[in-house]
């Protein structure tokens, strides 16, 4: 899945509701038993440090857990991965234009349970009122 | 888990303050766009053009994908505070993104 976009009112930032919203996207990936989501993040507050460190050197301190950054520390701390710049992400002074790829995977996703889900068994696939497979086979047309 | 910098007090004290509201997670339907969009105009500074027509799109084309955060404290104005869309997007964890990433995206 793809994380096209979050949004949260400013008054209502820092008070769990980015959080709820996430925890909606990763209850429908566990639900749709979907491997992960990939996203973009945005970091908001490299443009306070920019004139000093590279953008692969700030994303590295917010990995580490020494620097902040209002955006990616929260994504980080829900269970995304960071896992490589983008240039030109989004156009954005407080970012500078960077972004980072960031992942978060199912980890209750079973490939099993898909392949099941996919490939449905005979009968399952007819309409009408026919009983579940008893052995028989269909008859001819 | 990495280990991160926890949040400025600032925002920390900004948090206390939207405790007392009653927020509920519900999926984007058509009738939000119009507040969804005045959330993004608001965060995004896009006065200039809507994008009405982009959320009831992404509501129409994957429902599933799409919740709002509505506060609901006051039940005769419930109002529309957070957002958020997923689209399904054909990708292996365990493969590098070879493409750029507006082709992966689709150009968002």
């Amino acid at each position: 899945m793809y994380g096209v976009e979050s949004c949260v009112h400013p008054d209502y930032r820092g008070s769990g509701v980015g959080g709820r919203l996430m925890d909606a996207r990763f209850a429908l990936l566990r639900r749709l038993n979907l491997r992960g989501m990939i996203a973009g993040s945005m970091i908001m507050d490299y443009h306070e440090v920019a004139h000093l460190i590279a953008p692969d050197q700030y994303v590295h301190e917010v990995i580490a857990g020494t620097r902040f950054d209002t955006n990616l520390s929260k994504q980080i701390h829900k269970g995304f991965r960071p896992l490589n710049l983008i240039p030109n992400y989004e156009h954005d002074p407080r970012s500078l234009n960077w972004g980072v790829a960031i992942l978060w995977e199912n980890p209750d996703y079973t490939p099993e349970a898909r392949k099941t889900a996919l490939i449905l068994p005979f009968p399952m696939v007819m309409s009408g009122n026919r009983p579940p497979n008893n052995g028989e086979r269909p008859a001819a047309r | 888990m990495f280990a991160v910098k926890s949040e400025p007090e600032g925002k920390q004290r900004a948090a206390q303050n939207t405790n007392a509201r009653q927020i509920v997670i519900q999926p984007t339907t058509a009738r939000h766009a119009e507040q969804m969009n005045r959330l993004s105009t608001l965060v995004y500074s896009h006065a200039g053009y809507s994008r009405v027509a982009e959320f009831k799109s992404q509501a129409k084309l994957y429902p599933e994908g799409q919740f709002v955060a509505i506060d609901t404290t006051d039940p005769h104005h419930p109002r529309v505070v957070g957002y958020t869309s997923c689209m399904r997007l054909q990708f292996n964890p365990a493969e590098p993104l070879l493409e750029s990433w507006s082709d992966t995206t689709g150009y968002g």
